[in-house]
């Protein structure tokens, strides 16, 4: 089968930007001009759409699959064991039943709490946007590799890159800072925190309040509230108040 | 106001209208053993639910990003998913217990009508083209990244043409040539 609709790369441009901009924009009316001239153009619209569509499926698609890729698959775990009433001793069952309502009122209370650690850590963890990526020096090429694949959000890669520079710079706090940032990222904050700690280790430098910001976060997603409280405490900056703020509700 | 974000929006709504991709897999991880737990207890494997539960998120998530469901809170949102998923399951054990049950006379009946329904969809999709999954993940890493970048992580031509050290025309040259490489794959994967 072979592709209906021919759009060219400058038709294809134009389509997307008039999808994209702004509707009450003043540059409205100089792209509806321009679209006028391309033929056939209210089935390329609609061709691009379609495509743009199906695209972001496959993207999100793409995204589930390496979701799951964090979840723990215990194989022991395949069988839901049901314990059958009549083989219970009743004294049991409501012993039962009292643990069952326990523990649902505590699980309850702890996501439905305005701030559980699950949401705190949720709304407040955003990686680092990181640093400009021009290649100078070559003895930084693959730090920079790594950065280029940190900022489209491939944060195991950019570990991978990391990693292999550590060894000779176990010191340097901006390799350590962003290694701890992007475990945090990959859903790994126990891993995070061997490079985001002692804080000690960017003392002096830019990463400070930052290194504090992110270490707090894991300590908040492992459920070791007061450490994320006290080092919040120790390095306030605006959003280290405001994480600061959000445990303290 | 509960998790009151930018725009009025709950930050999990925010997430999924934005593609932050953190708060999202947080997400995933936290509901995913619901799910798991009911497929598992009405007689499902670990496969079934990894594939219910993915077709629900997905489900969800598309909804969500389109304006067509408009949750009040975390809450509506986490009830949708887990009530996706336990209809997905439903429909499948349903439908298999139907095929191995159902009637000779009755199974020519159903091919007979199939074939007339592919038939007029073949015709349809004639001027259709049907981006699958394969397609797209056959396209290629530097492909992938920049579709990704551009059309999910919503980040500007100049930026990524900034981060790939390129001028600008060239990465919206590498773009549309990505786009066409994609609609070549699956276009081959139709025709299969």
């Amino acid at each position: 089968m072979k592709p209906q609709i021919e759009i060219t790369q400058l038709e294809w441009d134009l389509i997307e930007r008039y999808l994209d901009h702004n509707k009450a924009s003043d540059k409205t009316l100089l792209l509806n001009e321009e679209l006028t001239q391309i033929p056939n153009v209210d089935a390329k619209i609609a061709h691009i759409k379609k495509v743009r569509e199906q695209i972001e499926d496959r993207i999100r698609q793409s995204k589930i699959k390496e979701f799951h890729e964090h979840i723990s698959v215990d194989k022991n775990d395949t069988k839901v064991n049901i314990l059958s009433p009549e083989k219970m001793n009743p004294k049991l069952i409501w012993y039962a039943i009292a643990v069952a309502l326990v523990v649902s009122f505590g699980v309850l209370w702890m996501f439905q709490s305005r701030n559980s650690p699950e949401k705190i850590f949720a709304s407040h963890f955003e990686a680092d946007p990181g640093l400009r990526t021009v290649m100078g020096a070559s003895n930084e090429y693959d730090f920079y590799e790594g950065m280029v694949v940190y900022k489209r959000q491939e944060y195991k890669e950019a570990i991978n890159w990391w990693q292999k520079l550590l060894p000779e710079k176990t010191e340097n706090d901006t390799l350590n800072y962003f290694l701890g940032v992007a475990y945090l990222a990959e859903g790994n904050a126990e891993k995070s925190l061997e490079y985001l700690e002692p804080a000690t280790k960017f003392n002096d430098g830019i990463f400070i309040e930052d290194a504090a910001h992110y270490t707090a976060l894991a300590k908040i997603k492992l459920g070791k509230i007061e450490e994320a409280k006290d080092l919040l405490n120790a390095h306030p900056s605006e959003r280290n108040n405001k994480l600061l703020n959000a445990l303290k509700e | 106001m509960e998790e009151t974000l930018n725009l009025g929006q709950f930050t999990l709504l925010d997430a999924f209208l934005t593609n932050k991709e953190v708060a999202i897999r947080e997400f995933y991880i936290a509901q995913y053993p619901k799910t798991k737990y009911y497929i598992l207890k009405n007689g499902g494997t670990l496969e079934n639910t990894k594939d219910v539960f993915q077709d629900a998120f997905f489900a969800c998530w598309k909804k969500l990003s389109t304006g067509k469901f408009k949750p009040k809170n975390k809450t509506e949102i986490e009830a949708y998913l887990f009530t996706a998923a336990k209809n997905k399951w439903i429909d499948q054990t349903r439908h298999l217990t139907k095929r191995n049950t159902i009637a000779i006379d009755e199974k020519s009946y159903h091919l007979a009508a199939d074939e007339t329904m592919q038939t007029s969809e073949m015709e349809k999709s004639e001027e259709q083209m049907s981006i699958t999954l394969i397609a797209f993940e056959n396209l290629g890493k530097a492909c992938k990244d920049l579709l990704t970048q551009f059309y999910f992580n919503k980040m500007s031509m100049k930026t990524i043409a900034e981060n790939l050290n390129i001028e600008e025309a060239s990465a919206k040259n590498k773009k549309y040539r990505c786009i066409q490489k994609l609609k070549e794959l699956a276009l081959g994967d139709d025709s299969m």
